[in-house]
């Protein structure tokens, strides 16, 4: 197998991209699978994943192509998230959703990291009704129960450590 | 559209990990689902506080004791909550675990359950004992030869003397060692040993020197020595010679022989350092120093700022600036700690954290201070906006009389904050009020 050999890819609608092996190796899902089954010359059919969001991920796989520490560089919880991997995540939340979804399903850890810090950073340092408003969610609990959320997790359960 | 709540439960750990508990606390009131989601990762470090607020209800407990990896066992906890088992339990902290005849009313769950609850735990790392009380021989036997895992004991007890032999066997394979109450600490060989802290007071400069020198792993990564005069120039060499480039929590604030300069020189050298804490530091001796702190890594500070009279006005802003650049702090703690009886310790001044008058404000609103705000070369606490992971901060309410400006900022800026402690000038009135809501509603606990 030549390091520069290219894969077909199919989207959800049916789309096919042609990438590099090399990109396609950023997933783990299709590594193992052209190490299992070999490069069979067929598309490789991704049901789950929609022209839009492939072509995406493939920017992102591209970009970090030659990223020695792709696989171990978002390991760091704390780590600043580097400025072009910022600019890339200025996408609507359905996008950011399915890209989580893609990346999960095509394994691939850092795109994973990088998509969940984002939305936990949407999350950070807002009350709960700020949550509800930044993603849309309605209170579906009864006064009776947000007290006992409240009375069982509350400070008077727990103390920092 | 895709929306968050559609996102498989797989994604929510890579979520979760990198929130506050206040940050999940907020999400598990936001609904339903959220609830389900984020309760695992707000109840993976809880404790069991009778003494603050109220106790986890024991049948909460067991239906969450799956997600439990460390907790605190108080000694008014009744038998249901010592039949619940802990599957993924690391860190267990017991206090009055056995019998205890000053106090009698915490004597109903027999022995026998707390020994069968000890047992059922054996996969356990980390232990904490605390109370005055002697544990039955049978304790540590069953830490010695069943509790294979345990890797750190704190103790805090009596241990009977013919019992020294099975706990000195305990102590000999931990790590990490707190020893309160136990003297003969010299006595003791830990070959494990990088960990360590005791309050043994008869313990001499001389006596640590030699055991933190005799440590055959040459590790030592943790010190809190007991007693005032214990740790002193001899321990201070050994640390320098040894430990400066393992040391990552020294607590030496109780210590009198701590003097400024080797405070300086620990900070500036100690690059490793997550938790310290000392008497006092004198600005003159930071400022004199060419050399910026190392310990950028520092998350826990505890430390008294002290400023002579005759300090120029511009070394002040020069210790803001450096106390900016600890970007990892989470508890900043500016309090005093009692210094030498020799030193006149209640005419020290501390650094001025108040907010200078935003221009606006005329001359005769300017605050009653005595040394006039307006001249000084710095900007307060809004020099550590830079600080974005505080949880904690502490400040010294005689010297510094902040106000409800300050409060605001605070909790404006350091938006992780969790506690504030320090009285504040505007305690009283409608002030009062105001700084109680503002807390409250952002979360904060504030104490006095």
């Amino acid at each position: 197998m030549s390091a520069h050999s290219q894969i077909l890819l199919t989207s959800s609608e049916g789309t096919e991209f042609i990438i590099d092996r090399d990109i396609a190796d950023k997933s783990m899902l299709l590594k193992c699978m052209l190490e299992d089954i070999g490069e069979i010359g067929q598309a490789v059919p991704l049901p789950n994943v929609s022209g839009p969001i492939l072509t995406k991920v493939i920017e992102y796989c591209t970009h970090h192509r030659d990223d020695p520490n792709f696989l171990s560089a978002n390991d760091d919880v704390a780590a600043e998230i580097d400025e072009w991997d910022l600019e890339y995540c200025k996408v609507d939340q359905g996008t950011l959703y399915e890209l989580i979804l893609a990346a999960n399903y095509l394994d691939i850890k850092p795109l994973m990291d990088l998509t969940c810090k984002t939305v936990a950073n949407m999350i950070k340092a807002k009350s709960p009704e700020e949550i509800r408003k930044t993603f849309n969610i309605t209170n579906d609990f009864t006064p009776e129960e947000e007290d006992q959320v409240r009375r069982e997790n509350g400070k008077g359960s727990r103390r920092l450590s | 559209m895709t929306t968050i709540l559609d996102l498989p439960d797989e994604i929510y750990p890579l979520i979760g990990k990198h929130l506050s508990s206040k940050s999940i606390y907020s999400c598990i009131r936001v609904c339903r689902s959220f609830y389900s989601t984020f309760i695992p990762y707000l109840w993976s470090n809880p404790t069991v506080q009778p003494y603050e607020g109220r106790t986890i209800d024991a049948i909460f407990l067991r239906s969450n004791a799956h997600r439990i990896k460390s907790i605190v066992y108080s000694p008014n906890l009744t038998e249901d909550y010592y039949a619940i088992t802990f599957p993924r339990l690391h860190t267990l902290r017991l206090e009055s675990f056995f019998t205890d005849e000053d106090e009698p009313q915490y004597l109903e769950v027999p022995l026998a359950q707390k020994v069968d609850f000890l047992r059922r735990h054996p996969f356990v790392k980390r232990l904490s004992y605390h109370h005055k009380d002697t544990l039955p021989r049978e304790f540590w036997e069953i830490i010695r030869t069943e509790w294979t895992a345990l890797e750190k004991l704190e103790f805090s007890g009596f241990v009977e003397a013919d019992d020294l032999d099975v706990f000195w066997a305990v102590c000999e394979r931990v790590h990490t060692l707190y020893l309160s109450n136990v003297n003969m600490l010299t006595e003791g060989c830990w070959p494990e040993l990088c960990e360590l802290e005791f309050n043994d007071g008869t313990v001499t400069d001389q006596d640590l020197a030699a055991i933190l020198r005799s440590f055959p792993s040459r590790r030592l990564t943790f010190l809190s020595p007991g007693g005032r005069v214990t740790f002193g120039p001899l321990t201070y060499s050994c640390l320098q010679e040894m430990y400066f480039g393992h040391l990552r929590v020294l607590r030496i604030e109780h210590c009198l022989r701590v003097t400024s300069t080797m405070t300086q020189e620990i900070l500036t050298k100690c690059v490793h350092l997550v938790d310290f804490s000392a008497p006092y530091i004198y600005v003159r001796d930071v400022v004199g120093t060419p050399k910026p702190w190392g310990c950028s890594k520092l998350e826990n500070l505890k430390i008294f700022v002290a400023k002579l009279p005759d300090d120029e006005a511009e070394w002040e802003g020069r210790l803001f600036e450096q106390i900016s650049k600890l970007r990892q702090l989470l508890i900043l703690n500016l309090e005093p700690y009692p210094l030498s009886a020799d030193s006149e310790s209640s005419d020290l001044k501390t650094l001025d954290f108040r907010l200078l008058p935003s221009p606006s404000s005329s001359p005769e609103n300017s605050r009653d201070d005595d040394e006039g705000g307006d001249k000084r070369r710095h900007e307060g606490i809004r020099s550590w906006s830079s600080l974005v992971q505080l949880q904690q901060f502490a400040f010294d309410e005689d010297r510094q009389r902040l106000g409800l400006e300050e409060a605001l900022w605070m909790v404006q800026h350091w938006q992780d904050l969790v506690a504030v402690h320090g009285s504040f000038k505007a305690a009283e009135g409608d002030d009062g009020d105001k700084l109680k809501r503002l807390f409250d509603e952002r979360g904060v606990e504030h104490y006095t």
